[in-house]
């Protein structure tokens, strides 16, 4: 009886004592650094080859959208894969599309850091063209002529001033990537469509994990080429980049790595709870059948009682 | 004073972000002013950078401008003038507010229905027809590898044709034949005069045939050129290694004694040698070379052997480096001509496909020994003794393993299975029916799990990234300010 007792108060822990279990486990990681490789997707695999076989001749597109609201996941995400770039040398553009207008702003923020740290050179190794509007006409736009759309670039730059902008010499159209990435809270699939009609340009998604499931389709189909999801996913990136290039990958500041374990400890918490309470409830019903319905309503009682 | 003075933002964020997260504890005035701020800052903020960043550059100006091309004389183009257009017929939306023009308001709105309509059409085609086909999987091994296709005859050729596209030179006997290589329709040939040719170049602007008493030019109509100096014979193959700083080394490759040798072109120095093998020919950076029946591929830039492969056929050629328009696979496999056909081979690990360095992809039949193959993008080009073909060639099919059956099982069960819970959705169902749409139900719970889990990660996610604010930016700092 006693046992029963104790175990179906599991099923009214308050509201606040969970809050506060997953606040300290969550936040106790950045306190006392702790590092887990995780196990990496095929999606992520995928996407990961086909950014580090862009050839010299090739630019990466990256249309960057997220912002504040989902800097949690996207934030991770876009560092992982500026990094691969700044790293290996990769040039690449960045725009948005239809985002909030501070996207563009988010995106330079890490790509002067990354820059600063791999020695690269804004123009020659990257550009930033700013925000657009129009979806999905204009993707297509972009598809046959990306300075049709862009004509400045987000520091006011012409975008056919080759003097100041060597890199978008290189950059025409679609043909001239090799791989469009999009990192958005949950990215456009218009993009798949309308970029490239013959479907030619991979196409690669950093999303929020929350909005991933419903790619996964596409992936099987080969519609996106590959996919980050959310922290887990640049984690993954940044194990890879490790793998591939050691020492060179300075992965100190980023966050993929860095949130994983909060990440988990955190899901570690939720699970434990998730099991605290079932037992907790299977203990009402046990004691309700064998004590009579006034003891499991003592305990309804007191779950009332929370705010 | 200074730490005040770099951080007093640091903790106005952090005393918003602890005011959200106070309604953890309970619904309180602070929590509910800062999501009225937030609201307020992020409309303001909105409001002005769209006309800072999209209506001022994108429409204001050019319109101005237009303006005072039209009516002052100015730089800009009198048509940005039209601009104006763009701005009224914008307005018409605010006759909504009136009932005697509501119905101005209607004709941008079925402008706009049109066009939304329209590109969903095209998007939700691109988007399905893709993932209709992919529902259609493999539920057990294939009995039969993917092979080429033919796409066209071709003319045999005494030597590898030459490609400038669109068009392919052949030679034959005392022939020289051009060639569409879209559809393998013949444009034009011409007679040659003197000894065998022994090797052909092309460009965009003609095609040049060598033989050991000259050379003899045409141009892309097939008219004869002057010709030009005499070239012995054919060149030795040579490997081009381009270093990572961007530097380009040529290395000539040499049959000597049963063996290869490579000679850098610049200084004459043999870089490496390789005993016991003969020379196939050269392509990249990769030198091909063979044993009996064996193929060996070696690293052009230091004769390290990186492929060894056992054919069941003899080889007859030259390898060639195929190309495909999937960059995973672009220059990654290479086509083999043998006495009974053609072997794709993969040149490198293909980890999407699950497929090794050196597995043998496919091997296609041909009537006769394949005399040389030439890639064209994913066209190969195969000539034998008395005909030839174009084979448009498949990609490698990624190796299913097991789980990938049990995989494609589950997915052909589910989609049916639901699709009988939304098609059947009546009381009373036959027996296997009704089983089969109770497990749609299940599916499609564990289905809606797998979403849910993910937007726990996420919510867990947004909650680190204000957690690590909080630790890093915030609490660190001040810590050390307090104590050092």
């Amino acid at each position: 009886m006693k046992l029963l007792t104790a175990l179906a108060k599991l099923a009214n822990v308050r509201r606040t004592t969970i809050y506060a279990v997953l606040f300290v486990a969550a936040g106790l990681p950045f306190v006392v650094p702790i590092r887990m490789s995780p196990i990496v997707w095929n999606e992520t695999h995928s996407a990961f080859e086909l950014t580090d076989a862009t050839p010299p001749d090739k630019v990466l597109a990256i249309n960057s959208q997220w912002i504040a609201g989902s800097q949690g996941e996207n934030w991770p995400e876009y560092e992982a894969i500026v990094s691969h770039c700044m790293l290996k040398g990769i040039k690449f553009v960045v725009f948005g599309l239809d985002s909030d207008p501070l996207a563009p702003q988010m995106a330079e923020a890490i790509n002067e850091k990354q820059a600063a740290q791999y020695g690269r050179k804004y123009g020659v190794d990257w550009v930033n063209l700013g925000l657009s509007r129009g979806a999905p006409l204009t993707m297509a736009a972009i598809g046959r002529n990306v300075k049709s759309v862009y004509r400045t670039d987000f520091r006011g730059t012409a975008t056919d001033d080759f003097r100041k902008l060597p890199l978008m010499r290189q950059v025409v159209n679609a043909k001239s990537f090799q791989a469009l990435w999009v990192v958005d809270y949950q990215p456009n699939l218009d993009w798949t469509v309308f970029l490239d009609p013959r479907g030619e340009t991979p196409i690669l998604f950093a999303s929020a994990g929350m909005v991933s499931t419903g790619y996964y389709p596409y992936i099987a189909s080969k519609q996106l080429k590959g996919m980050l999801v959310g922290v887990r996913g640049a984690a993954e990136y940044e194990t890879l980049l490790r793998e591939k290039y050691g020492d060179r990958f300075i992965d100190k500041d980023l966050r993929g790595g860095k949130l994983l374990v909060p990440l988990a400890f955190g899901h570690l918490v939720i699970i434990l709870f998730i099991v605290a309470g079932n037992i907790g409830i299977l203990a009402a019903r046990r004691l309700k059948k064998s004590h009579g319905p006034d003891a499991a309503r003592g305990e309804k009682r007191e779950a009332n009682e929370e705010p | 004073m200074s730490y005040w003075i770099d951080n007093w933002a640091v903790w106005v964020s952090a005393f918003c972000v602890l005011a959200v997260y106070s309604y953890l504890i309970k619904d309180n005035a602070v929590y509910r002013l800062m999501i009225q701020v937030f609201i307020g800052v992020n409309v303001g903020y909105t409001v002005v950078i769209q006309w800072r960043d999209i209506l001022y550059p994108r429409w204001w100006l050019p319109m101005l401008d237009g303006f005072d091309a039209l009516f002052f004389g100015g730089k800009g183009s009198p048509w940005g003038s039209l601009w104006a257009l763009v701005g009224a017929v914008g307005l018409l939306w605010y006759f909504q507010l009136s009932r005697k023009y509501v119905w101005l308001s209607r004709i941008v709105i079925g402008v706009m229905v049109g066009i939304v309509a329209g590109i969903t059409f095209k998007s939700q085609l691109g988007q399905n027809v893709p993932q209709i086909v992919d529902s259609f999987r493999p539920l057990a091994p294939p009995v039969a590898a993917p092979t080429p296709r033919k796409l066209y005859d071709l003319p045999v050729s005494d030597v590898p044709p030459a490609i400038a596209e669109p068009v392919g030179y052949f030679v034959s006997g005392n022939r020289l034949e051009c060639r569409e290589l879209l559809n393998g329709v013949r444009v034009w040939d011409a007679p040659l005069q003197g000894r065998p040719v022994w090797g052909l170049s092309a460009d965009a602007d003609g095609v040049a045939a060598y033989r050991a008493d000259g050379v003899t030019t045409f141009d892309i109509q097939g008219r004869q050129g002057a010709g030009s100096e005499l070239i012995p014979g054919p060149e030795p193959p040579q490997v081009s290694i381009v270093s990572p700083t961007g530097q380009e080394t040529k290395l000539k490759l040499l049959s000597e004694g049963g063996g290869i040798q490579a000679v850098e072109v610049a200084s004459r120095r043999t870089v490496w040698q390789a005993e016991g093998l003969w020379l196939l020919g050269a392509e990249e950076a990769w030198a091909f070379a063979q044993s009996g029946k064996e193929l060996r591929v070696l690293d052009g830039a230091t004769g390290r052997e990186e492929v060894r492969v056992v054919l069941a056929a003899s080889i007859t050629g030259k390898p060639a480096v195929l190309r495909y328009r999937d960059p995973r696979l672009d220059r990654n496999v290479l086509a083999v001509p043998t006495d009974a056909g053609v072997a794709a081979i993969a040149l490198r690990p293909l980890p999407a496909f699950r497929i090794e360095k050196g597995a043998v992809l496919w091997q296609a039949p041909f009537d006769q020994p394949v005399s040389s193959v030439t890639a064209l993008r994913d066209v190969l080009l195969v000539l034998g003794k008395s005909r030839g073909e174009a084979w448009l060639v498949p990609p490698p099919v990624p190796i299913a393993t097991g789980t990938d059956y049990v995989e494609n099982w589950v997915f052909v069960l589910t989609v049916v299975s639901v699709m009988v819970y939304f098609f059947f959705s009546f009381r009373k169902l036959a027996p296997g029916v009704g089983t089969l749409s109770k497990g749609g139900r299940y599916l499609l719970m564990i289905g809606f799990g797998a979403f849910f889990g993910n937007t726990v990660m996420t919510r867990m996610s947004f909650l680190l990234d204000r957690l690590m604010f909080l630790v890093d930016e915030w609490l660190k700092p001040f810590v050390q300010y307090l104590f050092g």
